[in-house]
């Protein structure tokens, strides 16, 4: 069901942990706050679990009002229908696979035979049906997540939230783990909200991204949108992107040289992704051109530093089929100006989604 | 690197290896030999003398003296009547511990009561007097004839009701004063729990209350189970509450029973080892139970983002319940010191009308300095610190160096260190002062009849307290900060002595103020093990209860009483909660 949070305010004692903030999750989306820590995502997503009380605000699920300051609504958090995918799973240890995902179910009181066969169907989706009487605290972690996701698709919530749920695990499990929560969401037309602070995370699982900052969103949009255009350099940052120079550092450099002050973008800093860059080998010393002082191999391709004549320090990514770099060797070093992002270091105030 | 490697006085490594492994191997050999002799000695003479005829001197120890008619000749009525006895007092004070130890916990941990501290200080508090201290007060307070509440329910018109001298009354002084362990563990599990696990159970349909049945309390099992069973073998092993509550109304327990039998004339040794076996073997048997009920449950409920749970809020329940707290406190605290003050500083021994005495006002105060005029009770008293004071530096060195053993050198056979270190846990301490009377006769040191006998004693019976103290703050050391010392040319002796111990300061004070408290509170091993020249309070206080010494037995309890509260203050404050 469709969420909408508005003005949503909320405070702990003098600190003003989240300001403003208005977000709409469209039924059947997948939405991703994606921030560092301490921004107030996690916040945000816990009121709407009803777990934290706002200070001022609305919260919508479906047509319903669950949080409503000025009405003095609060909806305990048993009666949202809101369902939730803890940090750390919160698998009960004292009881089995079978009775973790029966809970929600039988406190809806369903039968006995009805509590089976849903508790059957999630297990089968979330492939964890031979565990069903393993003890909670026998699983390894990837189970135990399976288990939790498994516990909140049984109740057949109206949005479920997600809190950082691939953190605990390792990298290949991460992964793979990601790509099945997002075949479950978009199957089973699930609202979500995922609280997350990896972009390749948020990117991977994400309708519509909003990045938070200091309680508020800075940006809002489609994965695509934030990966292409970020709003300012911390969000460029955030994004992944590894070259962020001064405008008046750059200025002496291949960069400048290629007529980029002739643009008209606002910003005072130039990012461009390092698998933007191209290097060819030269010998002349021109302002474009540098030294090459690392090397590195990531697998499908290499990952080169350049130091520029001026002292600048340039990321470059180049297909492992043209290295024929050494370390030491003179490059020339060139970036698409369709590439290249102009940008202030901090958008003043927040943009609402 | 010249002055690195010329520090060491050895040509090469594996000189210094095998140096060093001798070292090593023979402090090892000699920690399992004083283990072996303080521990597994009484323990095997008590086996001895359950399986022979005659007491365990030298000569007789042998296998031609075996025989099983000591063990079929216990195994009668009497016998199995004491045990039984003695698992219903047990089983009872259990639950009673488990109720009101637990239900305080979860007041003080998760609602919003309010005075918090007072909660925690009752909860606590009953720790602070030693179950035969608060046998001692409650027989004043609740003898059938003229215990004092009877006698101020008949001044005020009531009938006579209380009797302690009964299974109740066994069950509710030691369910009462070992409630703080089941408090102490379940309320740090439940501080300690992850609030997600609940927050879970919210989210997932359920009404806080039911969170609290179907989760909170899923979760509690170990910690309240745990406690329950310690509670039980306490309670199942205790003499001296027994002695003054259950004999005079011919109540027998198992340890009472040995007793008597020890203290027959002529002495029935044999009998009392054979009795002592029976118990044992209750309690290695529950022992076994509880590590096979708990095995499968022990939860790692710690975690998540550090959040306290959110807090049951009590409404109209919460006046009610903190006069409950208050009701707890009176009864645990407040009743049994004021009768031990007011029986040592009244006029006479018998009150006949407390409202009478009350309106008089005639108390004196000093009465409560009065037995410490008799030589024989500062003899005593020093004789106590003495002791206190030899056993905690020794036991604590004998510690450090044990654990040390088993989790640094990690040699074949140091997990015998561990296990004889922690055995006294199964051995009554009645039976393991028996055991250590017959050890310390036979052995070729004249120690029985001094100071040393007591110290030595002590430290046998407080090993697994000690040991465990000691291993788990050696364990929350990083091994590498005491390798680096040895990586830059300290040897093994010098890199603990410069980087372990310090960093080990406050672990290892507070193992020596444990033990230091434990041996003021002893009384059950003492009791086989003193003579006139060295008695200690303990001691002092159980005979002058025993000879009717009523007033001079209130005096010194309730000084006794200060000094083990200032004692497991200071343990406190060191980061002690674990007594036992």
């Amino acid at each position: 069901m469709r969420v909408s949070l508005q003005d949503l305010q909320i405070h702990y004692g003098k600190f003003h942990a989240v300001k403003d903030l208005d977000l709409e999750v469209p039924d059947g989306t997948s939405l991703v706050l994606l921030g560092p820590s301490g921004c107030g995502k996690t916040t945000t997503m816990r009121s709407v679990a009803g777990l934290e009380a706002p200070t001022g605000g609305r919260i919508t699920v479906g047509e319903r009002d669950v949080f409503n300051f000025a009405e003095r609504t609060n909806v305990p958090p048993n009666k949202r229908n809101v369902s939730m995918v803890f940090q750390s799973y919160a698998i009960w240890p004292h009881k089995t696979v079978y009775e973790n995902v029966a809970f929600p179910l039988q406190m809806k009181k369903l039968s006995r035979s009805d509590v089976a066969r849903k508790v059957g169907e999630v297990l089968e989706l979330t492939g964890m049906s031979q565990y069903e009487k393993r003890g909670a605290s026998e699983l390894s972690g990837g189970q135990m997540q399976r288990v939790a996701l498994s516990r909140s698709l049984a109740m057949d919530p109206a949005v479920m939230l997600l809190d950082e749920p691939l953190s605990n695990l390792d990298a290949l499990l991460r992964v793979r783990l990601r790509t099945e929560l997002r075949r479950i969401q978009q199957e089973q037309g699930l609202t979500t909200i995922y609280v997350t602070h990896d972009q390749s995370e948020a990117l991977a699982l994400a309708d519509n991204i909003a990045m938070m900052r200091a309680g508020g969103v800075v940006q809002y949009g489609t994965p695509k949108d934030l990966y292409q255009n970020p709003v300012d350099v911390e969000a460029a940052s955030f994004m992944g992107y590894q070259n962020i120079f001064s405008r008046d550092d750059s200025s002496a450099c291949v960069i400048s040289a290629r007529g980029l002050n002739g643009r008209s973008d606002s910003g005072d800093h130039v990012c461009f992704r390092a698998s933007h860059v191209k290097l060819e080998a030269t010998n002349d010393d021109s302002a474009d051109s540098g030294s090459v002082t690392s090397l590195s191999y990531q697998g499908d391709n290499f990952l080169a530093t350049v130091e520029m004549a001026n002292g600048l320090i340039v990321q470059c990514e180049i297909p492992q089929a043209a290295l024929t770099l050494q370390r030491g060797d003179k490059v020339r070093v060139s970036v698409d100006e369709g590439s290249i992002r102009q940008l202030p270091v901090q958008k003043l105030g927040s943009t609402d989604a | 690197m010249r002055e690195v490697l010329g520090s060491y006085q050895y040509k090469n490594w594996g000189q210094l290896m095998r140096k060093f492994f001798n070292a090593a191997t023979a402090l090892q050999v000699t920690v399992l030999g004083v283990l072996f002799v303080l521990i597994c000695i009484p323990v095997l003479l008590i086996i001895f003398a359950a399986l022979s005829d005659v007491l365990p001197r030298p000569g007789n120890i042998s296998l031609t003296n075996l025989t099983f008619e000591t063990i079929g000749g216990i195994l009668s009525g009497a016998t199995l009547g004491a045990a039984q006895n003695s698992l219903i007092i047990a089983f009872g004070s259990a639950l009673f511990a488990m109720f009101t130890g637990g239900a305080l916990a979860f007041i003080f941990a998760r609602t919003d009561i309010k005075w918090k501290p007072f909660v925690y200080l009752a909860g606590l508090a009953p720790m602070f007097i030693p179950a035969f201290v608060a046998a001692l007060a409650w027989s004043i307070l609740g003898n059938p004839r003229s215990g004092l509440l009877n006698v101020l329910a008949r001044d005020l018109g009531l009938p006579e009701v209380l009797n302690v001298y009964s299974f109740a009354g066994l069950i509710f002084v030691l369910g009462v004063y070992y409630a703080p362990y089941v408090f102490l563990f379940t309320s740090s599990a439940l501080l300690l729990m992850n609030p997600e696990l609940e927050e879970a159970g919210r989210v997932h349909g359920a009404k806080q209350g039911t969170v609290i049945r179907r989760v909170t309390m899923g979760l509690m099992t170990p910690p309240l189970l745990g406690s329950g069973f310690l509670v039980f073998i306490l309670s199942l092993e205790n003499f001296p509450v027994a002695q003054f509550l259950a004999n005079p109304s011919g109540i027998n327990t198992l340890p009472t029973y040995i007793y008597r039998f020890m203290n027959s004339s002529p002495q029935r040794g044999n009998e009392a080892a054979a009795v002592a076996l029976l118990l044992i073997g209750v309690v290695l048997l529950l022992t076994y139970i509880q590590q096979r009920i708990l095995r499968r449950r022990n939860y790692t409920i710690v975690g998540g983002k550090g959040a306290r749970a959110s807090l049951v809020r009590l409404g109209r329940a919460r006046t009610p319940l903190f006069a409950g707290v208050i009701a707890f406190f009176v009864v645990s605290i407040v009743l049994p010191m004021s009768a031990l003050i007011l029986t040592a500083t009244s006029p006479s021994a018998f009150i006949p009308s407390v409202t009478g005495l009350l309106s008089q006002a005639d108390f004196n105060i000093s009465a409560l300095w009065a037995p410490f005029e008799r030589p024989q009770v500062t003899q005593a008293a020093t004789n106590s610190v003495i002791v206190s004071v030899g056993v905690g530096v020794l036991a604590t060195a004998l510690c450090f160096i044990s654990a040390y053993l088993v989790l640094r050198m990690r040699q074949p056979g140091s997990p015998l260190i561990e296990y004889m270190a922690m055995t006294p846990l199964a051995i009554p301490a009645i039976v393991l002062g028996m055991g250590l009377l017959w050890t310390w006769l036979i052995m070729p040191l004249p120690v029985y009849g001094t100071l040393a006998i007591m110290v030595i004693a002590f430290i046998a019976v407080q090993m697994p307290q000690g040991y465990r103290g000691m291993s788990s703050s050696l364990l929350q050391q990083n091994t590498e900060l005491e390798e680096s010392a040895m990586m830059h040319g300290a040897t093994r002796v010098k890199s603990v002595r410069k980087i372990t111990i310090p960093l080990m300061k406050e672990g290892i004070a507070s193992v020596f103020i444990l033990m230091l408290m434990l041996s003021m509170r002893e009384l059950t091993v003492p009791l086989f093990l003193y003579t006139t020249d060295t008695r200690i309070l303990s001691i002092v206080i159980f005979d002058e209860y025993e000879n009717g010494a009523i007033r001079s037995a209130s005096a010194l309890s309730v000084i006794y009483v200060g000094i083990i509260a200032a004692l497991a203050l200071l343990a406190r404050r060191f980061g002690f909660s674990n007594l036992r």
